[in-house]
Order: C-alpha cells, then sequence, then structure tokens
C-alpha cells in the first residue's frame, strides 16, 4: 500500500544504470501522473522543439520561479517572526529570573565610623594613624595566582583507598612550609569562592566583598567598571600609589585606579599561552621590591595567569602544571627574600578549577582556592592548637573570599568597604600569642557595625524594614550588651571576651546566610511575561507546524501582513504605556513585550479563525506519537535532577528505541528491496549512536558511575595519542561513507565527485594534520619552536575554514544538481516505447540517460551539509571529530530510514524530532555538557591567535553547538531525500493560476523546520519553566540554571541557522534544479 | 475466545495475507485453569525473590533461570497447541485453529490504538538470517524436520468449517491421542528451550547493550538479564509457531495479531523498556542497580501483555504507519 508512495525513490535501486527515460516510460507516468516528463530544460531547448509553447514554457517557468522565490523569502519571515517571540520571550524570563542586587553607591570614609558611640572606640584617639583601626602595615602585594587550587598547595594526603599522587600535587610547597614553620609570619587556609568562579566575578567579590548575583556570570568578555565601593578606591582614597601587574580584567574593573607608569597589563584569554603574562608580571615585579624604588608605590597587585591557562590547555595532571607550579614555587620564596617589614604579602588563588582544569561552576574543586599571607614581623597568631597547622583539605576550616576585604582594609588601616559582608581573618588578628582577645573583639566589633550600617541602608533603600529581611538583628544586639557588659566590666578577662568575639562573629556569618538566600530574588511578574509569551508562540508553531493541512507557504502573505501590523500596534501601544507612566519599563522593552503580544494575537486570527486549513495536530501514526513522546517525556523529566544530569543517557534511550521502531516498521515493507535497506539503515543507526556514546565527559553529579574518555584522563584537557588517529580515520571513512549513499542513487555525479572526493577529503585531512601538530605541540614531539607551530596550526585551520565556506558556499549556490545527463542515439528498439521523453515532433530518436534523478533535490542540498560538517569537525577535538562523523553517517542513515519507510513524504514528525534528538545527543558527545564549566574556550584560538570579534564567540559556539547547528542545517533533507522530481503541470493548472510543485516543496521544507524548532521550543520552555518554578532548588544554580541557558541559547541559535542557513539553502538548491528540469 | 473482534467490513489493513492466525490456550480445563496462574504464579515468585534479587542480582538470577526456564515450559506445554499441531491434527483440534483461524482471516485489520502499548522496544529485525541460522541448527542438532512442512501455513485450509466456540468444542480426540500428543510437545518443548539460549539470549543481550547497558562492566548481569527477558518471550513463540519463517517475519515485523504469547512477548519488552525509566533517579535505593528494574518491569508487562492478549485485545495488530499514507498510496494505486 505504501509502495506507492516510495516508488520514486526506489527509481535508481532496480535499475542499475539511474534512470533512462526510455527504458521506464510507464513507471514515470505512473508515480507522477504529470504529463512532462522530467527531460531537461537545456536539453529540450537544444532539440530545437519547434513552436508550440516554448516560449510559453519559458514565461511559465519564469513565472513559477518567481512565485518560488517570493514564497521563499515570506518563508523566511515567517521563521523570523517565530525567531522574534523566542527572543522577546526568553528576554523577559531571564531579565526577572538571573539574579539581581541593589548596587548601593554609599562609601565608607575614615571620619564616619560605623556605629554611633565614638567614644567607646579605641582608635578614634590616634586618628593621624589609621582611620578605623590600627594599621599593623604601610604597604602590601597582593599576588593572585589564578586557579591555585587549595590542594595545590598542602602536601598530598591521599583520601580514597589506592589514590596516588598526581602532577599537580607537592610542586608549591612554599606556602604549606612557612606556615607550618613560621606561624608568626605566615598561615595557609581554603579560601573559598563565591560561584560563579570566573576571575571578573571574582575579582568583584575580592574587592567589594559582597555576593555575585548570576546576572554577571556571561559579563567575562567585556567586564564593566566597579561602582560599588570597594578595597582599591579606599586605596585609592587613602592616597596610596597602586600598581597593577597581570591580568588586564583589572583594568575593566579599575579604570584609571593604577598608576599609569608602573602598571602592566596583560591580555588574559589567550590561554594557549602559559608564559608571556607570568614572565611579564615577574620582569616588572622584582625590580619594584629593590629598595630605591620602595618608595614609587604603596599597594601592588600582581596576578599571574600560568596556571589558570595550564588548566585550560593541558588539565591539572599534566607535567606542564607541575613545572607552572614549581615556577610560582619559585616566585614566592623570591618575594619572601626581598620584602620588607612593613611590607604585607598576599598570595591567593581566585578560584579553583574542576578535574579538567577548567571553572566557572559551583563545584568543589572550582571553589576551593588557597588563601596565603606572610609578614616579616611575627603579627599572625592560632587561638588554638588546633588550628595550628594548615588544614588537610579545604573541606575543614574555610573561610570565603570576602573575608580578605575586611581583613586587608584593617591590616592596612583603611575604612571596610561599605558593601562588605566578610569577616577579619582570626589569623590575622590574634597576634603572635593567638590570645589578642581584645584586638579580635575590636576589628569584628567595627564589621559587625558596618554590616549593621549597611544593612539599614539597603533595607531604606528597599522601602523596608531593617528587621523584616534580616532576621539577624537579634544576634547583633546580643552581641553588643555582651560587648558592653565586659567594657563595663573594665579589666578584660579572655573567656568573656571569646564570647563576645564569638557572638559578633554569629552575628555576621548569619548575615551573610540570609544575604546569599535573600539575593535570589526573583522578579516573578517579569518571569510570568517571557513564560507567557513562550507558551503562545510554542501554541502557535505546534499549529503552524503539525496543524495546518494546506500549503503553508499560502499563509504566508496573510499571516506576515497581520503580524507585521499587529507588532507595529503593539509597539505603539507599549511605547504610549511607558510614555503615559503606566508602565515601569524602558520603551524598548515595553515595545517589544507589547509587540510580542499583538503579533501573537494576530497570528492567532489567521491560523485560528479561517476555518478548513487546520485540523487538531494530534499524531496519526505511531510515529507521530513516538515524536511527541520523546519530546515531551524529555520535557517533563528537565523537573528533575537526575534525569537532567543523565541527559545523555536518555538521548541514547529514545535513539535506540527510534532504530529498533524503524528495524521493525523496515520489517513491514512489502518491497525487499525497502525492507533490506531499511532493517540494514536501522541496526546500523543504532549501533552507531551506541559506538558514538563511548565518547563521553563526565559531569560532576554523574560520579562515580561515569568514566570520561574525551581527554587523555579525567584530569586532564588535552587528546590522547591515540586519539590523534582519529582525525585520520575518518578522513579515510567520512568520504567514503558519503559517496556511498550518492552513489546508492546514483547520485555520486558532477559537483558531488569533486566535493565530496577532493574538497571534503582535502578538507578533513588537514584537519587531521592540524590536530597532530597540536598534540605535537603539547607533547614536544617535535623541535620546532612553538611560534612556528602555531602559525603553521592558524594557517591550515584558517584554510579549512576557507574550504568550508567560501569555497563550499560558492559550490553550494553555483553548482547544478548531482546527476549526469547523456544524450545517446536510440536504437529501433527503444524507439518504440519511448513516448515520453523526446518532443511530439521528433518520435524517438534520442536516449536521455540521466543518471542520480532519484534522489535530485537531497543529493544537491547535501552538499551544504557537508560544508558545516566540515567546518565544524575542526572546531572539535580529536574525540569530538571522530563523533561529529558519525553523526553525519547518523543523519544519511536516518534519511535512508525515512526514505525506506515512506516517511519522507508524509511530512511526518519523526525525521525533523530524531534529528534534534541527534543534535542534542551529540552535544553531550563532543565533549559537553549542559554546565558553563564544559565550554571549551580554547577552541577560540584553533583558526586565530589572537581574539577578535565577532569571530572568536562565533567559533566557541561552532564548537559548542556544533551538533545542533549540523542537524539544522540537515533538516529540509527529512523532505527532501530521494524526493521524486515534482513538476509543473501544464495540463492541470489553468493558465490563470498555475500549480506550483516548488511551492509544495517549500511548504513541506517550513514544515520539517518548523517541526524540528518545535523540539527545541518545547525543550526551551520546559527547562524554563522548571527553572522558575524550582528558584529556590537547592541545585538551582549547578543543574536547573545552566540547563534553561543551555536550552535558551540553542533555540535561538537553532531559528538563526535555519533561517541563514537551512530554509535558505533550499533556495539555491530549487533553482539550480529548476535550471536543468524547468518548474 | 469470546470477545470475536469486530466485524470484517473493518478488516484488512495492510497486513499480510498469509497470517498465522493467534493462538489460543487449549481447551481444556487444567490448561485454562493454569493459563490464568502461570502469569500471577511467575509475579509471585518476583515478589518473593526480591529482596534477594537486590542483595545479590547475579546468583539469583543465575539460580532462578532454570526455573523459570521449566515454569515456561511447563506452561507452554500444559496450555498451548505446539508448533504443528494444527497440521497433524486437523481432522481432530483443528476445528479449535479453525475457529481463530477464521477470525484472524477476518480480523487482520482491526488497529490497535498506537500510543496505547507503545511499541518500544522490539526484538531487533534480524529475520532472514536468524530464520534461517535456526533452521540450520533445528537440523543439525535434533533432527527435526524441515519445518516449513510442519507448520499450519495458511488459515483458509478449514475456512469451511463452521465456526465453534471454544466451550462446545469437545476436548476427547485429544485425550484419545494423550500419548500421542505428549511426545509431539516434547520434541517443540526441547527446540523452543535450544532456540531460546541459542538465539534469543544474545539477541536480547545485545539489544540492551545497545539502549546503553554497560558494554566493559556488569557483563554477567546484562547477560543473565537478556536471557530471563528471552525466556519470557521466546519460549513459547518457538513452542507454537516453531520456526515457521512467515510467522517470525510477522514478530520482527511486530505485526503479530494479539493472542496470550505476542501480547506477553511484547509485553516483556516494553515492560522492560519501561523498567528502565527509574535507573537514573537519585534516590540510593539497591534495586535501582541495573538489570533489577529491567527485570521487574519484563516480568510486569509480561503479565499485562499476556492477560490482554488473550481478552480485550485479541486479533488486534499494532499499527506503525500513518493512516495518510495509506489514503494516499491507495490513490497511486
Amino acid at each position: 500500500m505504501a509502495s506507492g508512495i516510495s516508488l520514486g525513490s526506489r527509481f535508481d535501486r532496480p535499475d542499475p544504470n539511474g534512470l533512462q527515460t526510455t527504458a521506464s516510460p510507464s513507471r514515470l507516468s505512473e508515480r507522477n501522473d504529470t504529463q512532462k516528463a522530467p527531460v531537461p530544460k537545456a536539453l529540450t531547448g537544444r532539440h530545437s522543439r519547434p513552436g508550440k509553447g516554448s516560449n510559453g514554457q519559458e514565461s511559465v517557468d519564469d513565472g513559477l520561479e518567481r512565485e518560488f522565490k517570493l514564497r521563499h523569502l515570506g518563508s523566511l519571515g515567517v521563521l523570523g517572526w517565530i525567531l522574534f517571540l523566542h527572543i522577546v520571550g526568553i528576554f523577559f524570563f531571564t531579565k526577572g529570573f538571573l539574579l539581581t542586587r541593589m548596587v548601593l553607591e554609599n562609601k565608607s570614609s575614615c571620619d564616619v565610623l560605623p556605629f554611633g558611640d565614638v567614644s567607646s572606640h579605641p582608635a578614634v584617639g590616634k586618628k593621624t594613624e589609621a582611620c578605623w583601626h590600627q594599621r599593623s602595615f604601610e604597604k602590601a602585594i597582593v599576588i593572585i595566582v589564578d586557579a591555585l587550587r587549595y590542594d595545590f598547595t598542602v602536601p598530598f594526603a591521599s583520601t580514597a583507598e589506592g589514590e596516588t599522587s598526581q602532577l599537580f600535587h607537592d610542586n608549591i610547597p612554599v606556602l604549606y612550609e612557612t606556615a607550618v614553620n613560621t606561624p608568626e609570619n605566615a598561615f595557609l587556609l581554603p579560601f573559598i569562592a563565591d560561584p560563579p568562579t570566573t576571575t571578573l566575578q571574582r575579582l568583584k567579590g575580592l574587592t567589594t566583598g559582597t555576593l555575585p548575583t548570576f546576572i554577571d556570570a556571561g559579563s567575562n568578555f567585556a567586564g564593566t567598571a566597579i561602582d560599588e565601593d570597594n578595597l582599591v578606591a579606599q586605596l585609592r582614597a587613602a592616597g596610596k600609589t597602586l600598581v597593577h601587574l597581570g591580568d588586564d580584567t583589572w583594568h575593566s574593573l579599575f579604570p584609571d585606579y593604577f598608576d599609569p607608569e608602573l602598571t602592566r597589563p596583560f591580555d588574559s584569554f589567550n590561554v594557549w599561552d602559559l608564559h608571556t603574562v607570568d614572565n611579564g608580571v615577574n620582569d616588572h615585579l622584582f625590580p619594584l621590591l629593590h629598595p630605591e624604588n620602595a618608595t614609587k608605590w604603596d599597594v601592588i597587585f600582581g596576578h599571574y595567569l600560568g596556571v589558570d591557562h595550564a588548566g585550560h590547555r593541558y588539565g591539572p595532571n599534566h607535567p606542564a602544571m607541575g613545572a607552572k607550579l614549581r615556577q610560582m614555587d619559585q616566585v614566592i620564596r623570591d618575594l619572601i627574600t626581598n620584602v620588607d617589614e612593613n611590607t604585607l604579602l598576599v598570595v591567593m588563588g581566585d578560584h579553583g578549577m574542576d578535574s579538567k582544569g577548567d571553572h566557572g561552576g559551583e563545584s568543589n574543586d572550582e571553589v576551593d582556592a588557597a588563601l596565603w599571607m606572610y609578614s616579616k614581623r611575627k603579627l599572625f597568631g592560632r587561638t588554638s592548637p588546633d588550628t595550628a597547622v594548615p588544614p588537610k583539605t579545604a573541606r575543614e576550616r574555610s573561610i570565603p573570599q570576602i573575608d580578605l576585604v575586611p581583613t586587608l582594609s584593617l591590616l592596612l588601616g583603611l575604612p571596610i568597604p561599605f558593601n562588605n559582608l566578610g569577616s577579619p581573618i582570626e589569623e590575622a588578628f590574634a597576634g603572635p600569642g593567638g590570645q589578642d582577645w581584645k584586638n579580635l573583639v575590636a576589628v569584628n566589633r567595627l564589621t559587625s557595625a558596618q554590616i549593621k550600617r549597611y544593612q539599614h541602608e539597603y533595607a531604606i533603600t528597599r522601602g523596608v524594614d531593617d528587621g523584616q529581611e534580616f532576621r539577624s538583628l537579634s544576634f547583633w544586639e546580643t552581641a553588643e550588651d555582651a560587648w558592653q557588659r565586659s567594657s563595663k566590666r573594665g579589666k578584660s578577662n579572655t573567656e568573656a571576651m571569646r564570647s563576645v568575639y564569638q557572638s559578633y562573629r554569629e552575628y555576621q556569618r548569619h548575615t551573610l546566610d540570609i544575604c546569599r538566600a535573600l539575593w535570589a530574588k526573583f522578579d516573578v511578574p517579569s518571569m510570568l511575561q517571557g513564560v507567557g509569551i513562550l507558551v503562545a508562540g510554542l501554541v502557535l508553531l505546534v499549529f503552524y507546524a503539525r496543524g495546518i493541512r494546506s500549503d503553508r507557504t499560502e499563509l504566508t502573505k496573510p499571516l506576515l501582513s497581520i503580524v507585521g501590523v499587529g507588532s507595529g500596534l503593539g509597539a505603539v501601544v507599549g511605547g504610549g504605556l511607558t510614555f503615559s507612566g503606566v508602565a515601569d519599563m524602558p520603551i524598548t522593552e515595553s515595545s517589544a513585550l507589547w509587540a510580542a503580544v499583538g503579533s501573537i494575537l494576530g497570528a492567532s486570527r489567521v491560523i485560528f479563525v479561517k476555518p478548513g486549513h487546520l485540523s487538531l495536530p494530534v499524531p496519526n501514526s505511531l510515529w507521530g506519537w513516538l515524536a511527541v513522546m520523546f519530546t515531551v517525556t524529555q520535557s517533563v523529566g528537565f523537573a528533575s535532577n537526575s534525569y537532567t544530569i543523565w541527559e545523555d543517557e536518555i538521548l541514547l534511550f529514545f535513539l535506540s528505541t527510534f532504530g529498533v521502531v524503524a528495524g521493525v516498521s523496515s520489517m513491514r515493507q512489502k518491497s525487499t528491496a525497502d525492507r533490506v535497506l531499511g532493517v540494514y539503515h536501522s541496526i546500523l543507526f543504532v549501533i552507531l549512536g551506541r559506538v558514538a556514546s563511548f565518547s563521553r565527559l563526565c559531569r560532576e553529579e554523574q560520579m562515580p558511575f561515569c568514566r570520561s574518555t574525551y581527554y587523555a584522563s579525567a584530569t586532564s584537557s588535552t587528546s590522547a595519542p591515540w586519539q590523534l588517529a582519529i582525525p585520520f580515520l575518518v578522513t579515510l571513512i567520512l568520504p567514503a561513507v558519503v559517496k556511498s549513499f550518492y552513489a546508492g542513487s546514483k547520485s555520486y555525479e558532477g559537483v558531488a565527485t569533486l566535493w565530496v572526493g577532493y574538497g571534503f577529503r582535502l578538507g578533513l585531512f588537514l584537519t587531521s594534520i592540524f590536530w597532530m601538530l597540536e598534540g605535537a605541540d603539547d607533547g614536544e614531539w617535535f623541535s620546532l619552536s612553538k611560534e612556528t607551530l602555531k602559525s603553521i596550526r592558524v594557517f591550515l585551520a584558517q584554510l579549512v575554514l576557507g574550504l568550508a565556506f567560501a569555497a563550499g558556499t560558492t559550490a553550494f549556490i553555483y553548482s547544478k544538481p548531482c546527476v549526469s545527463i547523456s544524450v545517446t542515439q536510440g536504437t529501433a528498439d527503444s524507439e518504440s516505447k519511448n513516448k515520453s521523453t523526446s518532443s511530439p515532433s521528433q518520435p524517438g530518436r534520442t536516449t536521455v540517460t540521466i543518471l542520480g534523478f532519484g534522489n535530485i533535490y537531497g543529493t544537491r542540498f547535501f552538499l551544504l551539509v557537508v560544508n558545516f560538517c566540515l567546518a565544524i569537525a575542526l572546531m572539535q577535538k580529536p574525540m569530538g571529530l571522530g563523533t561529529i562523523g558519525l553523526l553525519l553517517w547518523q543523519i544519511l542513515s536516518l534519511l535512508e530510514i525515512l526514505d525506506t519507510n515512506a516517511l519522507v513524504l508524509g511530512n511526518s514528525a519523526i525525521g525533523p524530532i530524531v534529528l534534534a534528538l541527534l543534535g542534542s545527543f551529540y552535544y553531550f558527545k563532543t565533549g559537553h555538557q549542559a554546565v558553563l564549566s564544559s565550554i571549551q574556550w580554547e577552541t577560540a584560538f584553533i583558526p586565530l591567535s589572537s581574539i577578535k570579534y565577532p569571530w572568536s564567540p562565533i567559533l566557541v559556539t561552532l564548537n559548542t553547538f556544533g551538533p545542533q547547528i549540523l542537524t539544522a542545517v540537515a533538516v529540509p533533507l527529512t523532505v527532501l531525500w530521494k524526493r521524486p522530481l515534482q513538476l509543473h503541470d501544464q495540463s492541470r493548472s489553468t493558465p490563470s493560476k498555475p500549480n506550483n510543485p516548488a511551492t509544495k516543496i517549500l511548504s513541506d521544507v517550513v514544515q520539517a523546520a518548523c517541526t524540528y524548532i518545535l523540539y527545541f521550543a518545547t525543550i526551551n520552555l520546559a527547562t524554563t519553566i522548571w527553572a522558575g518554578h524550582l528558584r529556590r532548588h537547592l541545585m538551582l544554580y549547578r543543574i536547573f540554571c545552566p540547563r534553561f541557558m543551555m536550552g535558551a541559547a540553542v533555540l535561538g541559535i537553532v531559528d538563526i541557522v535555519l533561517i541563514l542557513f537551512s530554509v535558505a539553502g533550499v533556495r539555491w538548491s530549487m533553482m539550480s534544479v529548476g535550471e536543468i528540469f524547468g518548474w | 475466545m469470546s470477545s470475536t473482534p469486530p466485524s470484517p467490513s473493518l478488516a484488512q489493513g495492510p497486513a499480510a495475507p498469509k497470517s498465522a492466525p493467534p493462538i489460543h490456550i487449549l481447551p481444556n480445563n487444567i490448561s485454562k485453569t493454569y493459563a490464568l496462574i502461570h502469569p500471577v504464579l511467575l509475579l509471585a515468585l518476583l515478589a518473593l525473590r526480591f529482596n534477594a534479587l537486590v542483595a545479590d542480582p547475579v546468583a539469583e538470577l543465575l539460580s532462578k533461570l532454570p526455573f523459570l526456564a521449566l515454569l515456561q515450559v511447563a506452561f507452554v506445554m500444559t496450555c498451548l497447541p505446539p508448533a504443528g499441531s494444527a497440521k497433524d491434527d486437523d481432522k481432530s483440534t483443528s476445528a479449535n485453529s479453525s475457529s481463530s483461524s477464521s477470525n484472524a482471516g477476518s480480523t487482520s485489520g482491526v488497529i490497535l490504538k498506537p500510543g496505547k502499548i507503545g511499541l518500544r522496544r522490539k526484538n531487533t529485525p534480524k529475520s532472514e538470517s536468524a530464520c534461517l541460522s535456526a533452521k540450520l541448527i533445528v537440523r543439525l542438532l535434533i533432527k527435526y524436520p524441515p519445518p516449513s512442512s510442519s507448520i499450519p501455513t495458511h488459515p483458509y485450509m478449514s475456512i469451511n468449517k463452521t465456526p465453534v466456540t471454544q466451550k462446545a468444542h469437545p476436548t476427547n480426540s485429544q485425550n484419545q491421542k494423550k500419548k500421542n500428543t505428549n511426545k509431539k510437545k516434547k520434541q517443540p518443548a526441547i527446540l523452543s528451550l535450544t532456540l531460546t539460549t541459542l538465539l534469543a539470549t544474545p539477541v536480547l543481550t545485545i539489544l540492551l547493550i545497545l539502549f546503553g547497558a554497560p558494554l566493559t562492566t556488569h557483563h554477567p548481569e546484562t547477560l543473565l538479564c537478556g536471557a530471563h527477558m528471552a525466556v519470557l518471550t521466546s519460549t513459547a513463540l518457538i513452542y507454537v509457531h516453531g520456526v515457521d519463517g512467515s510467522v517470525w517475519k510477522e514478530v520482527w515485523g511486530a505485526r503479530r495479531p494479539a493472542d496470550a504469547v505476542w501480547g506477553a512477548a511484547l509485553g516483556t519488552c516494553v515492560g522492560a523498556w519501561f523498567g528502565a525509566v527509574p535507573i537514573p533517579l537519585d534516590w540510593d535505593r539497591p534495586w535501582q542497580a541495573f538489570p533489577i528494574t529491567i527485570l521487574v518491569g519484563a516480568y510486569i508487562g509480561y503479565s499485562v501483555g499476556f492477560g490482554l492478549g488473550r481478552t480485550v485485545l485479541f486479533g488486534k495488530r499494532l499499527k506503525i504507519e500513518e493512516e495518510g499514507d495509506v489514503v494516499e498510496a491507495k490513490k497511486v494505486d
């Protein structure tokens, strides 16, 4: 029964020579109903078909072509509108969801103490010496060793049985040694960062003493100046000369704060470069320590990046990391010998790194940094023998990073920055004997008072009572009472002071906890606006993609015009609302919101009100139900952290399910060829997916049930030597695989031989060489210098990208369809049957043989997929390159399955949905997870040697979302693969309105594209709703928020790729076919 | 069974014309009673041994496998007609099969609503090669006569007989031939066990791995899980159908008309599919370990499929294709 449909695509198989129009005219008419045989237009012209309608045909063709182009543009417009809805919805949700904290502009100053009763404070009398508290140091050197994880600095102690020391252990012993041997001169503590653990966010925390909010997480590429009160500003206000050396992030945060003559900023994003920044800092730091330069500066901030870059590039367990840490060890030893007594030396990490050397998230490894303070004078102390030795792991006795702010401020005799929430570090104020409780109480009272002042101001600004939001005031009162009592008693006894100290500490920590919770404050109305628009957009998309039974392209014009009117009106209304003061938001936001609402209302009118062409979008087959089931169950599953964590396994499960059902369905096919091919490709599909699943990069939550294979080891981010063979294997196999699929329909003709056989193969080969050199660089196999290797690599990578995009696009736009047409003089035998090829005036003289006719649309369009595949393969690490090869193979296999099961012409939802599943699945197979730290930033340097906008973000996108992009490009193939040639039917059409098969194809393509979007839009909506709903969940930032951000990003990218490349590409594909065969 | 499916006018979907009829439980009291007990018995056993299964899956699965196989063999020999019985007992027992065959002939097109019982996990379609090798093994191992000759090939041979309801169906002829029948039952039983071990177990194990079961670890678990599923699905199928290529083609294509045997087989696979659902959850329960939930799903699926196949779904077929296609295809034809 179904065979009738798929007959067309079967064309090539029974006939080994491809289509000989002479040989099978009967089948032709049976299949196509068209009178006009698919004889190349060019040929018919050449064969001098006289008179009758040749000109007419031309003009009809022109008209059809114009119509197609017009409707094609219209379809792009509709997709653009869908993109607009998605962007507006996501924007409004994000605005309310990503947390914001009110920034108070207040500054602390020397003259104003944080508490009212000035007389009670001991420091007041000696105003000349210091501000709030006795100054301990005149000068300071603050060294930040980026990503200095705590366990780098302490001796290796195996926690689990059989654990052996790794290359990063025991390379920087100086910190531990000094803290143990000379506890009065130095101490070492775990220093816990507040996530997100990106350098920019950390610097904000380390200087202002406040908690970060998530909204800044993305601004690592372009930092903005801090306008809150902060340590650097206080130093500046105190007239100190500040010098900064190293990471240039400081300059975006603190523009014009540093002494311009001595300061040396360095580019921070070239993670391939381990040494330039560090050597630069050393070259400029040590001369300043000479006694003759001592007066030139007061505080130096030195920021080393080598450890961080070694982590990003190699992962922690690599000799380069060991070497880097040893270098840092030496630097610190040199500093110790060179500093004078009046200078405080601080060394710290701003965050840690995960097991692969990346950071950004909130796993333990990422937040565990180290803090070490050193002074030539005996100043530091321990209050108890338990704390004499630095903790073995970062889980014990850790302090939050914001504690640095009050500590440094008070040690240097500065006011504590207004917004600070940190506490003074005990070891720094306990005195050499560890019993200076008076000092400890004094600094903690100051800090607590400042925190209370901040609380008060914050509450006033928000317009609420102090007590309401900060339920910690009772702790303050308790502490103050105890303090009053002990000071009245005059002579302080240790126990009493200790308890006063404890109660101040309690107040500080309690307030910190409250603030952590409080700044998870969401703007729920804005979130609901966003969700509302996303829901409405999804409903419209469901009906547009699956409900409309008529030609979608006919709907384009009314839809677009009413959407235009609706959004225009909406924009005006929104603008008006803002203008009249009704809506409390910026005019652009208000206009965008109301424009979206207006366009939704208008579009609903077009889609729902017109009767007849709409049916309920309920699946009518197991395939349809399967598609719905895949999408909906996954969306529901995102409510659970487990199903979010194990998304990769679930996708494999779904893909295998599809493969098995496809195999079963193939067994039902009548035609033996369909059955055998279908079963073969189903088995192939399942096996390829399972093979790809061996490439994994585990997220922390998957442990211990997961083993990473993406890199050489779980603690590295370089490829193992054997993995370098993968690109060569891909070079060898993949073009041959593509060729075999082309050859299956005799389509390995024309441009395909050139492009697949040579272009694609060459590109893959160059990519293999690229990764070979990369491995050589990492392992130092060659004696070539690093610079030479790097420039060769950059050249190769740019060549491949040029091949893929410049040459590839040209080839795609201008090439002819992948067919070979030959004309031979027919024999007498064939003449008798020859009725459809030749024109009526020439009854059968020639035989026109067209090879590759059965898959004319598909093979032509697939060239675009090949181009993207090449570019995306280049951007992946060797293991990812292998999986991209498997992805391409699986896409082809899927297309064959769709064809043999008669799903190409049926517009089944399953094709695009399975493509979407494949895209999502391979996202995880190319070394990514739904966490920020899995972004492979370093891939921006594959074809470039420095950051260049806008290319670097695009390159990282190609790496991160490559699989989804590749499958998005392949979407039109689900309705084009082996689709029989459909041409304008002269006999049926009326002259006034000729039927145009091209628009039918276009409508199917748009349907497939919308179905593909539907999957990602559903996932995006689900993750959005869950993230919003679970906004107080413990795992919000670890699991739900990253998944929401990923869903939103993928949706936007998929929309854009569909508009710009895949649906757009159909235009050239169709026109190239139309040029040869007519319309 | 009493639930005779709807009128023939609805019938004739895209099904193949030469399909073996759905299988009835043998119409004697013992068979009918035991057929009710058997799935309950399996579930009870599972429930009884559940704690042991959680404690040590491999040992428990291994020690339980022979019992399961024994139970299944006992069940098929008690309740089901062996392969080839229809032809040999044409005159006596085929009235039974005739009623079912005529049913099948007329009801093959009744459509099982998709989505109700999803077709999710299924034997890999390897029918051609599997059948060939099966035939080969059969001939080599137990010198069974070439199966094509011993299998009832088409239901129409007794179409002229008046359909008899099951209750009225006489069973005395069977009693007369009891010894003969017993012998006839042994051979298919041995055959079914052999093939279950040699073919179904590897196929299901491979399927488990393809669906994400660990490849490098947990080998005994996966293999035993596959073996249990194989015993559940294949024993009865092979016992009643032998190695009839046309039937197995239908099995691979999941287009058998529903009966107790096919329902149970499909139910086992679907149940195992659903059994994977709780594994990723972070409840940290010991029963979430790899093969346990899948096996429990398979057992429950077996019983449910068994029950549904005998009763409400009897004779219906699973449908995959889009309805729209049928219409279009007709137009083209």
